[in-house]
């Protein structure tokens, strides 16, 4: 039984669609089969654990059945952006990414933070300068290499 | 005694790889060590895949011996489980486990590896219209998690292993129409640092890994791997 699940609108041409839960083999995307419209917003930031099959299937679902002039990814979470650099075909070839987790550190309060980045940001390959509440600036979590690959893989 | 490689390049060795190889010059060296004569063996210096790499093109390495895991703190059984199942039964077992000097995402990762480590071992049984069983244990010290998948069938092909993970590393995508693409086991060499496959033919498939205890998330993700494969009894 999967706990996974889309909410989909339209609203005139174009199709909101909320993922929540986990993308496994068991995970139903059905429901945005026949949803029309001409643009498709997929946000993903319920989405909580991806495994290889529901990889698979993504991918394979997504090159089938969604015909959209333009699919676009928001609020992609870190588990979602891993899949994305390491899978060919993972964004569709009419897809972009609005928007994206990025996880940052902040070495005064030891603590980690999230936060919400647009492709526009990233400059160069380099991560935005982020600051935490005292304006200390914040350091980039990840490897910047690895994590922005899939700026140059988008479709 | 048990053992495991690891192994260290040399920028000398480096610059020698990058010129005959025609890598792109960048910090993150992604290099595979390949034995084709005896056990393969691989390492990467992170966990991209971009060649591989004759093992007699590397001067040296290292050998280390690691201490046989005392007792598990976590033993379960799966079967027909769905993964969502499994992963709602690790989650629970996970809590037994001292993750406070970890990074917040640790814990996920340790589900992922999990959750396709059994997953494989079901598929490849599945396959064979065999019984779908295989045991986890999971081990704890004070630096690290070691997990261990085993199943009694012995049916896993360490070169059907390596044949997946070179076309999903290179690749960057799956072996469509089958399953078993190799995809999961890339997932899992990404999250851990030592693999090792241990296959007694008709008779057991284990594989153990190793996860360090990181605080900081980009040290998990500069890690270095080892892949170890261990043929017979």
């Amino acid at each position: 039984m999967s706990s996974f699940t889309i909410d989909v609108k339209k609203i005139g041409e174009k199709v909101n669609a909320i993922l929540n839960g986990q993308i496994n083999e068991d995970a139903d995307f059905s429901a945005l089969k026949d949803a029309g419209g001409d643009v498709l917003v997929l946000n993903l930031k319920g989405v909580t654990h991806i495994n290889s099959c529901g990889i698979r299937d993504w991918v394979e679902f997504q090159n089938k059945y969604l015909e959209y002039k333009e699919i676009i990814y928001q609020e992609c979470p870190q588990v979602i952006i891993e899949q994305m650099n390491i899978v060919a075909g993972f964004i569709h070839p009419n897809g972009r990414i609005e928007s994206f987790v990025a996880p940052y550190y902040d070495e005064t309060n030891d603590e980690e933070i999230k936060i919400l980045l647009t492709p526009e940001e990233i400059k160069d390959g380099k991560a935005p300068l982020k600051t935490n509440d005292a304006g200390e600036a914040l350091e980039f979590d990840e490897i910047e290499l690895q994590y922005f690959n899939f700026l140059k893989m988008k479709g | 005694m048990k053992t495991c490689f690891s192994f260290a390049i040399s920028q000398q060795q480096k610059k020698k790889l990058e010129e005959k190889f025609c890598f792109t010059k960048n910090e993150e060296y992604p290099v595979w060590i390949y034995d084709g004569d005896v056990d393969h063996v691989f390492s990467s210096l992170n966990c991209s895949i971009e060649a591989l790499v004759p093992y007699k093109e590397i001067n040296s390495y290292q050998e280390e011996t690691y201490s046989d895991l005392k007792s598990p703190i976590i033993t379960k059984k799966f079967s027909d489980e769905s993964t969502s199942e499994v992963l709602d039964i690790l989650s629970g077992e996970f809590e037994k486990i001292d993750l406070k000097n970890t990074f917040d995402d640790f814990t996920y990762y340790l589900l992922l590896v999990s959750s396709e480590l059994i997953r494989n071992a079901i598929i490849v049984n599945m396959k064979q219209s065999l019984a779908l069983d295989c045991e986890l244990d999971v081990y704890e010290s004070r630096d690290d998690i070691w997990i261990k998948v085993t199943d009694h069938h012995g049916l896993f092909s360490s070169d059907e292993l390596i044949k997946r993970i070179k076309f999903v590393a290179k690749e960057k995508t799956f072996l469509r129409n089958e399953y078993g693409a190799g995809l999961g086991l890339y997932m899992v060499l990404k999250s851990v640092n030592l693999f090792r496959l241990s296959l007694v033919k008709g008779e057991r498939t284990q594989i153990l890994v190793k996860i360090h205890k990181y605080k900081r998330l980009k040290d998990f993700k500069s890690k270095q791997v080892t892949l170890v494969i261990e043929r017979g009894s």
